[in-house]
């Protein structure tokens, strides 16, 4: 456009040049013919429009680019180690520029901190090897916690190996090491510079829309399963119908509930990512983090309300809780119209405001949900209590994400407070004692450092061990990522690194030797990074993609003096697969990290748990004097913890079995299990919110015997679960508990009819209907526990195989 | 004298015999291991992993002596 009004302009002031309605041919007298040529193409593409590549190609292009341009740069420089440069290239290349910067930002951050780091250690220990290593496991170890309880674990694992690696590398001459952390650095920023210009520069894609995008997905899953919570709620059904087995959409509510929350789990790292890129984001990060922390508590809260309609299937709530079809109403066209405002929330350009923004808000509904008691019995009373609770945290969860999207959709500040003031606890601090003393996390912890040492003594008492001085650093990277997922099984490695030897290694010895020049040089690295990135394209394959761009640069060894040499590649094809061995060998030693084992661990940590939190449910002055004390207030976060971490924690573990493992049964009683395991946990955090609250001395008196005894059963039977979690008969179960249900519906009816003092305290009522409500559901959820846990095949499970 | 010499070399690359044994052990023992879950004896065992590491230490020193002499 601009050309032709320019060719117009010119030809209107210029009178002696022909404009193009005189025809070519006319025109083809009067100008150059590359002149012309130039005119023709870029007529067409002005026609042609937008060039439209694919988010595939388009990754593998800019990947393949910065590459070429942090080579470049490199070689032109003259500097040693051009590879740190492409390493960091490798690592950094994401699909958005703000997944890059983001990325390349820790890893920047991470090697500077380490860089400081490894004067003062090197500084202090540089006589007394033995302490000096001690210092750089120390540091190691610290990262290796900080990657497991931090929102930036990449930064924390950056620092940790470049400690080993910028005091190591210096091939045991410490005269050299400050060039060689000054060319750490430099190589690093080099190649984060060069992922984010062709990033910024080249077909660039901003983050916010797919934050947009993923959190439009992760509400309309919400709203899929809150309808589901309504739908039930106000269905009545036959009393022993919740009790079959599970209706055909069970299994597909079950997987939109996985989605939402590996969903969560991506959402803040992506978020980070758009506030980088996206002014818009940036603007109102503030309502965007709280907006990710609403829809955590609507999920986990529409989880909750499903576990509870079980206990509600012969009650039609429409006719016990007024206004519950307009609080259903309100809670979907809310949810729709967050849904409707998103998409457009995310983008760069947004220069008008998103269709639906500012319009007049809804009428307000009833939130009270008042309760028509009539009719039901106590236990279905204490059900609808809790179920009423429950929605009214919904009504006022959704009503704040829906403020908050609009005000993020205006750009204006969000008009509710921040988390705390609702009485929200804020997140634990990573030192603080529960989260130290995390067992999982202190497993992850000696076995990283069982490997880091490993390495160490290899190197020391293996004479010529291949890759030398940096099998510490490999060991010490390598670890800390494992840590992260230590499901993974560390042997599929060696293939993936075999394959790369072989063929970059085929590229260094075979192909590099003819090739001349920086063109024919850029030409193959732009081709092997675009081939790898466009291979290993999928989110679920950037791993790979790193493992394979990482193995490739280091292999390849380019440097302005280059060298061919045989015995280096030699030593790394040894060497890199005797690293993940050292990883293998710590899979099972000094503890083991087989799936079958900490699975069983796992379920019976959480028995333990779960019993010694209900040990704590006693009188008033019993637990006044318990919470007395610091060790005590310590444990009851340990165990709390325990109980709300564990099952996601099994669900990964599961998931790793091997198909001997689990048996004939297969993997579905398993994740049966795992559902009731969470159902469980849902059930003791409603016992202990419940038992905080202050309870009518009515409700007190006639029931403490009766629910003292059952809770010291259920404690007795979670206790005996930690060792034989299928102990338990189902039927038995049921028949115990139905007994004790009636016991306590007949003493609340005498103490309705005899006490006059019984119905004075309505709200302390309500509380008692709660905690009778949460007992409840403890042991209706105890019993489905007991019937998944007949369907898997323990002694299979327990076997020990290699 | 056995037939199997002691010295490995692809080339003009000199193998040490101790890594052609110990790659020889492991895969020795991994197909011991890989049997042994089979034919279910693994279930006698206590750890089976440290079975599997006393097994390659049994095959290095086999094959060494037999018939890859270190």
């Amino acid at each position: 456009m601009t050309s032709m009004t320019d060719a117009a302009e010119v030809t209107e002031t210029n009178p002696n040049r022909r404009s193009r309605r005189e025809g070519s041919a006319g025109s083809s007298r009067g100008e150059r013919p590359l002149r012309s040529a130039l005119r023709r193409l870029e007529e067409t593409l002005e026609h042609a429009g937008p060039i439209r590549v694919s988010d595939r190609t388009r990754v593998a292009l800019q990947t393949g680019l910065a590459m070429v341009l942090a080579y470049g740069v490199a070689l032109a420089m003259d500097w040693h180690k051009p590879y740190w440069a492409g390493l960091a290239v490798a690592f950094c290349a994401l699909g958005s520029v703000g997944e890059s910067l983001h990325k390349g930002m820790q890893r920047v951050l991470g090697t500077l901190v380490a860089l400081v780091l490894s004067f003062v250690v090197l500084s202090l220990f540089i006589q007394d090897r033995w302490l000096f290593l001690l210092a750089g496991s120390l540091w190691t170890v610290f990262c290796s916690y900080l990657s497991m309880t931090s929102a930036r674990s990449y930064f924390w694992i950056v620092a940790g190996f470049s400690l080993p690696l910028l005091t190591i590398g210096g091939g045991g001459m410490p005269v050299q090491t400050f060039d060689v952390v000054v060319l750490r650095a430099q190589q690093t920023l080099l190649g984060v510079l060069s992922v984010t210009l062709v990033a910024v520069l080249l077909l660039p894609v901003s983050s916010g829309r797919s934050l947009a995008k993923r959190t439009t997905e992760l509400v309309s899953t919400l709203r899929e399963l809150a309808r589901d919570a309504f739908s039930k709620l106000s269905v009545t059904t036959t009393p022993n119908a919740a009790k079959a087995d599970p209706d055909p959409e069970h299994a597909a509510l079950e997987e939109a509930r996985t989605q939402a929350t590996r969903a969560l789990g991506a959402l803040p790292e992506l978020l980070a990512a758009a506030e980088l890129d996206t002014y818009a984001v940036w603007e109102s990060r503030h309502a965007w983090r709280n907006a990710l922390r609403d829809l955590s508590q609507l999920k986990r809260t529409l989880e909750r309300l499903h576990q509870n309609h079980t206990e509600l299937t012969d009650v039609d709530l429409r006719n016990h809780l007024q206004g519950l079809d307009t609080l259903r109403a309100a809670v979907d066209s809310r949810l729709q119209r967050v849904e409707a405002l998103l998409p457009a929330v995310g983008d760069t350009e947004r220069d008008m405001l998103p269709p639906g923004a500012g319009d007049v808000a809804a009428d307000p509904i009833n939130q009270n949900l008042d309760i028509q008691e009539s009719g039901l019995s106590a236990f279905d009373r204490a059900a609808l209590a809790l179920t009423r609770r429950q929605l009214i945290e919904v009504e006022r969860l959704t009503a704040d994400l829906s403020a908050r999207v609009e005000a993020i959709a205006l750009l204006t500040r969000e008009p509710l407070d921040t988390g705390t003031d609702r009485g929200e606890a804020p997140p634990a601090s990573p030192f603080s004692l529960p989260v130290l003393l995390e067992p999982e996390r202190l497993r992850g912890l000696v076995r990283q450092q069982s490997t880091f040492w490993l390495a160490i003594l290899c190197l020391f008492y293996i004479p010529d061990v291949p890759l030398s001085d940096s099998t510490i650093v490999i060991a010490a990277s390598l670890s800390m990522s494992v840590n992260l997922m230590p499901q993974v099984r560390p042997r599929i490695l060696i293939a993936p690194v075999v394959v790369a030897v072989l063929f970059a290694g085929w590229l260094h010895l075979i192909v590099m030797p003819h090739l001349e020049g920086f063109a024919a040089l850029g030409t193959l690295l732009f081709a092997v990074t675009f081939l790898i990135s466009w291979l290993f394209h999928e989110p679920s394959q950037v791993i790979a993609k790193s493992i394979g761009l990482a193995s490739f640069v280091v292999i390849m060894a380019v440097d302005n003096q280059q060298d061919y040499s045989f015995e280096a590649l030699a030593n790394l094809a040894i060497g890199l697969p005797m690293v993940v061995l050292i990883i293998v060998f710590t899979t099972y030693f000094p503890l083991s990290f087989r799936a079958e084992d900490r699975s069983a661990a796992l379920i019976a940590r959480w028995f333990r748990s779960a019993s010694w939190l209900l040990g704590t449910l006693g009188t008033d002055s019993e637990r006044a004097q318990q919470a007395g004390t610091t060790g005590f207030r310590v444990r009851l976060a340990c165990h709390r913890q325990a109980i709300e971490h564990i099952p996601q924690q099994l669900t990964a573990w599961t998931r790793a079995l091997s198909p001997a493992a689990l048996g004939s049964a297969g993997p579905a009683p398993m994740q049966t299990l795992v559902t009731a395991l969470r159902a469980m946990s849902i059930r003791i955090e409603d016992l202990l919110e419940a038992r905080d609250a202050v309870h009518s001395p009515a409700m007190e008196r006639a029931l403490a015997a009766a629910v003292r005894e059952w809770r010291l059963v259920v404690r007795e039977l979670l206790a005996t679960a930690a060792t034989d979690p299928a102990h338990m008969d189902a039927t038995d179960l049921r028949a115990q508990l139905d007994g004790k249900v009636r016991q306590i519906e007949r003493l609340m009816e005498r103490a309705m009819n005899e006490d006059p003092d019984f119905h004075a305290h309505l709200s302390l009522n309500e509380n008692s209907y709660r905690l009778l409500g949460a007992y409840r559901g403890l042991s209706e959820s105890l019993v489905n526990f007991a019937r998944a846990a007949h369907s898997v095949d323990w002694p299979c499970l327990r076997e020990p195989r290699f | 004298m056995t037939l199997i010499p002691s010295e490995f070399a692809i080339g003009e690359v000199f193998l040490p015999p101790f890594l052609v044994v110990a790659l020889l052990a492991m895969a020795a023992a991994t197909l011991t291991a890989h049997l042994l879950n089979r034919f279910r004896v693994s279930r006698f065992f206590f750890y089976p992993p440290l079975v599997l590491l006393a097994l390659t230490a049994l095959y290095i020193v086999g094959i060494g002596t037999w018939i890859i002499p270190l």
